[in-house]
């Protein structure tokens, strides 16, 4: 870890006396991993493209303390995809498949912290169809909520919405 | 994203902090729920997941809590946001024909409406004529 922050030091200085616009980004995730992308992967990443310009493209490394590199190379992907217009329905079937329902969250958080508005609805829209046919408690479960009502206030708003409940998958333990 | 960006080193600085779990520093981003271990999710990206489920799922997760309840229930600006997403994505509006006047029986035709630009073949009921 020590090497890789030192070679860090090292591009940074480069790149402050040096300053290009051409100049590949260097991404530094959570756990000290770097990943260089080309300037347009970043141009995707408002968050990342708004430090560049607030520091007039001067520094080139950004820490992205909030992402793993076991995430950050499938946000790259779907960015270098985006870039090359190459966002398909076969392509984001594919990408998703890999990913199970706790690594699709931690990209949703990754995306929302990117700003990557793109990769953002597209993550909502596979969190909802994960969630469409579960079970109220499988839903609590999926987004850690508690359940705040009474006994009796859920019964009777399960009444109400009776009509709703008929073809709930049942539970799987698959949430990991 | 507000970081610290004067110095030269400032960038590395959030790297330094101890982390002892990858999830800690998101959840510590956005979330006032405290309690549950697995990764949360601020309550307005939950908006945006929910906008994107049928109606009746949605309104069946109704239950899951107060705060989505009202969302859910109580809420016009998600209304008109589920709606507004709901017709943008599955061409929702559709059309419906009847059959010619002195047919034995009705036959409606219930299609989106981007169906009649292409070759999709609309879904059709037949009834018979009371």
């Amino acid at each position: 870890m020590a090497e890789e922050v030192s070679s860090q030091m090292n591009s940074l200085s480069i790149s402050e006396t040096n300053p290009s616009s051409s100049a590949t980004i260097s991404l530094v995730s959570g756990d000290d991993i770097v990943f260089k992308v080309e300037p347009t992967i970043a141009k995707e990443m408002e968050t990342v493209q708004s430090f560049i310009d607030e520091t007039d493209g001067k520094i080139t490394t950004i820490p992205l303390p909030n992402i793993s590199s076991h995430d950050l190379p499938y946000v790259i992907e779907y960015c270098e995809k985006s870039i090359a217009g190459k966002i398909t329905k076969e392509f984001e079937a594919e990408f998703v498949k890999k990913l199970n329902n706790e690594e699709v969250k931690e990209l949703f958080l990754a995306a929302n912290y990117l700003n990557i508005k793109k990769l953002l609805d597209f993550l909502s829209q596979v969190i909802a169809d994960r969630i469409a046919n579960k079970s109220v408690e499988y839903v609590r479960r999926y987004f850690g909520i508690e359940n705040d009502f009474t006994p009796e206030e859920e019964a009777k708003l399960r009444e109400e919405l009776a009509w709703t409940f008929t073809g709930v998958d049942p539970d799987d333990e698959d949430e990991n | 994203m507000k970081q610290p960006q004067s110095t030269l080193t400032s960038p590395l600085t959030p790297r330094k902090q101890p982390q002892s779990t990858l999830t800690s520093p998101l959840r510590q981003r956005k979330q006032p729920q405290s309690t549950l271990t697995s990764l949360h999710l601020p309550f307005d990206l939950v908006e945006g997941i929910l906008c994107r489920l049928p109606v009746k799922q949605l309104i069946q997760f109704c239950c899951v809590c107060r705060s989505w309840n009202s969302l859910i229930s109580g809420d016009s600006n998600f209304a008109k946001k589920h709606l507004r997403l709901s017709t943008s994505r599955h061409s929702r509006h559709h059309v419906i024909m009847s059959s010619a006047h002195k047919s034995p029986e009705f036959v409606i035709c219930h299609s989106p409406i981007t169906s009649l630009f292409s070759s999709a073949s609309p879904m059709e009921f037949r009834l018979p004529r009371p």
